[in-house]
């Protein structure tokens, strides 16, 4: 009766997590379903807090990060580094794109996808736009070092961050064996587009006025800018020392925000209002459905496929569960399927029966993955005005297909380099 | 004459310049262009995928403001441009939104345009394509002349009915072919060859357009606003 139980709110959690019916937030579905297994006894409350515990590392330094990142907009670094760009692409458009990928994938890298996302997309777009270009090439750039570039580090992802903290990867661990395969994740990704939009990227642009920047607030500016700067170097040093990640990106937000707050160049209110608090009660809420699942014993299929995909290190095991956890992050979401991956996959790592490069393939997978959605949606758009305009019957297939063709390349671009990063260094 | 002149960021220079050269001294002209809403909508889209981030309520709206404002921009230009090459002319900039073909067709209409001048624009892409299958069948034009074939699973393969002797004597019913072209609809595949894989050799069903030296095809908002105008169309090969 249970596994009945915790396999129908699972599957409804997950349902109401994407569909979020009359308009209320994913988290709160989350909260709901999470709620039900603590009521209904599915997991007990020492697991619950263990679960809190297991994930507070990973949650504050999205908070903490999340706060430097609304100081860092607020002084404008944002602005700044599209400014950079639009300076460094020297009036030829393929230049200019391929600075905006570097810029995306660095501010990926070290502020989170979710700042290249929600942050820096807009304010390229009003850069190009300015310039008089076509935006939406540069659209798909932002959207996709946000995903693409997002396997570097263990910060720039939370699902990164969720596998890190459970298998105990080792910060500078991680960024050795992630750089090969996002470099070419990253090339990839860029000769791609660099292709299909080759209509848009001929020709010059016009610098003009529109490209230049100055700090309106230059106190703020460098108070953000040597947060960023100082949190980075810290998060390669803390662990040598035994320090949390996580509370090193808390108290280097809480540092930039005291300072700037006490000189009266940013709100409390600013900083909380950009804070996602919605992703605490989400990850807490998802990974208390997924435990009244594995304490009602019907993880073993999930379990049985990861099996499956064979002992060792090799390179199709490495290609089976990129492909395999990406292809799930799109049916169910990235967020989810990194915790449904990880409690099915703790057991299997720790007895041998998968190795911990298997974990860093479920990383890849879960990063990249979401790209093939993505570009689902954005080439519908685009498509759709195209097909009107000649008449054409284009159906949501056809999308499908325009939107498989990025993806899968880059996702086994990503899939080799881990594969020779695990040769040659180990994981 | 009144003239309507489609331009964008990137165009509006040529566009100018050439519409100038069909322009009478006097007469009026506006300048128009649709504020392309698709990348903003995306940007919301993406962050959909995002769960448990917060959305930024003026993102979208910014975007949109930052596209009139650069949209007012280049149409200032394009109108002090136009001054200066057409002096005699009246000329007032339209920023429009929505879909723009439909927003073109609909301003031109109002401002009771004789004349509309659009740049070819970017092409969207027509990658070719291979289908293969049997043949179950043959299609007819009104004439009675073959045109095209279709194959076990509902595809037509088209061909024009002057190159259907040649088909025909080298395709029979049931044979298993290859035809490489364009889509042209969700069924209908615009064929460039047809092979029957038996024998391997390819007939060319229609010209490849890599046979017809210098053809280029229509943007999609050019052909849309040839297909759809009720006055003359100028197309500038810019």
């Amino acid at each position: 009766m249970s596994a009945v139980l915790a396999g129908v709110i699972l599957a409804a959690t997950l349902g109401l997590v994407l569909t979020r019916p009359w308009d209320i937030g994913e988290a709160w579905w989350a909260v709901l379903g999470g709620g039900l297994t603590l009521v209904l006894g599915l997991v007990s409350l020492g697991q619950a807090w263990d679960i809190l515990l297991e994930t507070q590392d990973a949650l504050v330094l999205l908070i903490g990060m999340m706060s430097l990142s609304a100081v860092a907009e607020k002084a404008g670094f944002f602005d700044w580094a599209a400014s950079i760009t639009a300076r460094a692409g020297r009036e030829r458009v393929l230049l200019l794109y391929g600075f905006v990928f570097l810029v995306g994938t660095l501010v990926t890298v070290t502020l989170s996808l979710d700042a290249t996302a929600i942050v820096l997309t807009p304010i390229v777009y009003g850069m190009v736009v300015r310039l008089r270009l076509s935006p939406m090439p540069f659209m798909f750039a932002c959207v996709y070092t946000a995903n693409t570039a997002s396997l570097f580090l263990p910060i720039s992802n939370l699902t990164n961050l969720l596998a890190y903290d459970r298998f105990d990867l080792g910060f500078a661990r991680f960024g050795l064996v992630m750089l090969l395969p996002g470099v070419l994740a990253i090339l990839t990704n860029f000769a791609i587009f660099v292709f299909l939009f080759r209509n848009d990227l001929r020709g010059n642009y016009d610098l003009g006025k529109g490209a230049r920047f100055e700090a309106e607030n230059k106190g703020l500016f460098r108070v953000a800018a040597a947060g960023i700067g100082g949190v980075l170097v810290a998060f390669f040093a803390a662990p040598l020392l035994g320090i949390p990640i996580g509370f090193v990106a808390l108290a280097a937000g809480a540092i930039v925000v005291i300072v700037s707050r006490a000189a009266g160049w940013v709100t409390l209110r600013e900083v909380v209002g950009s804070v996602s608090w919605g992703i605490i009660f989400l990850v807490v809420g998802l990974f208390l459905v997924v435990q009244g699942v594995q304490n009602a014993g019907l993880s073993g299929l999930v379990e049985s496929a990861f099996a499956a995909a064979a002992p060792g290190d090799g390179f199709f095991q490495i290609l089976a569960l990129t492909f395999g956890s990406a292809i799930g992050a799109n049916i169910i979401n990235n967020v989810p399927m990194t915790v449904l991956a990880l409690g099915t996959m703790e057991s299997l790592v720790k007895g041998g029966t998968l190795g911990v490069s298997a974990v860093y393939a479920m990383v890849v997978g879960t990063s990249i993955g979401p790209n093939l959605t993505t570009v689902g949606s954005l080439a519908t758009l685009i498509w759709l005005s195209i097909a009107r305009g000649r008449g054409l019957d284009i159906t949501a297939k056809d999308y499908l297909k325009i939107g498989a063709i990025a993806a899968p390349a880059i996702l086994l671009a990503a899939a080799v380099g881990l594969w020779i990063s695990v040769a040659l260094l180990g994981t | 004459m009144k003239a309507f002149l489609c331009v964008d960021g990137r165009d509006w220079e040529g566009v100018v310049r050439g519409a100038a050269r069909y322009l009478a001294d006097e007469g009026t002209a506006t300048l128009a262009h649709v504020v392309d809403e698709r990348a903003p909508r995306g940007y919301e889209m993406s962050l959909r995928g995002l769960l448990g981030r917060r959305r930024p309520g003026d993102a979208e709206e910014r975007m949109v403001r930052a596209s009139r404002e650069a949209a007012e921009g280049f149409l200032g230009d394009a109108r002090d441009l136009l001054q200066r090459l057409r002096p005699g002319n009246m000329i007032e900039t339209r920023v429009l939104d929505g879909d723009p073909n439909k927003e073109l067709m609909r301003a031109a209409g109002e401002a009771g345009a004789q004349t509309i001048f659009i740049s070819r624009g970017t092409p969207g892409s027509r990658s070719r394509e291979t289908v293969s299958g049997i043949v179950e069948g043959w299609n007819q034009n009104r004439e009675g002349r073959f045109d095209g074939l279709v194959l076990g699973d509902g595809t037509e393969v088209r061909f024009p009915p002057h190159r259907a002797e040649a088909v025909r004597s080298g395709i029979s019913d049931g044979a298993e072919i290859e035809a490489s072209g364009v889509w042209q609809g969700r069924r209908v595949l615009h064929a460039y060859s047809i092979t029957d894989t038996r024998n391997g050799v390819p007939i060319e069903a229609h010209e490849s357009p890599e046979a017809m030296p210098g053809e280029r095809p229509l943007g999609h908002t050019a052909r849309f606003v040839v297909d759809h105008a009720l006055c003359d169309v100028v197309i500038l090969n810019l």
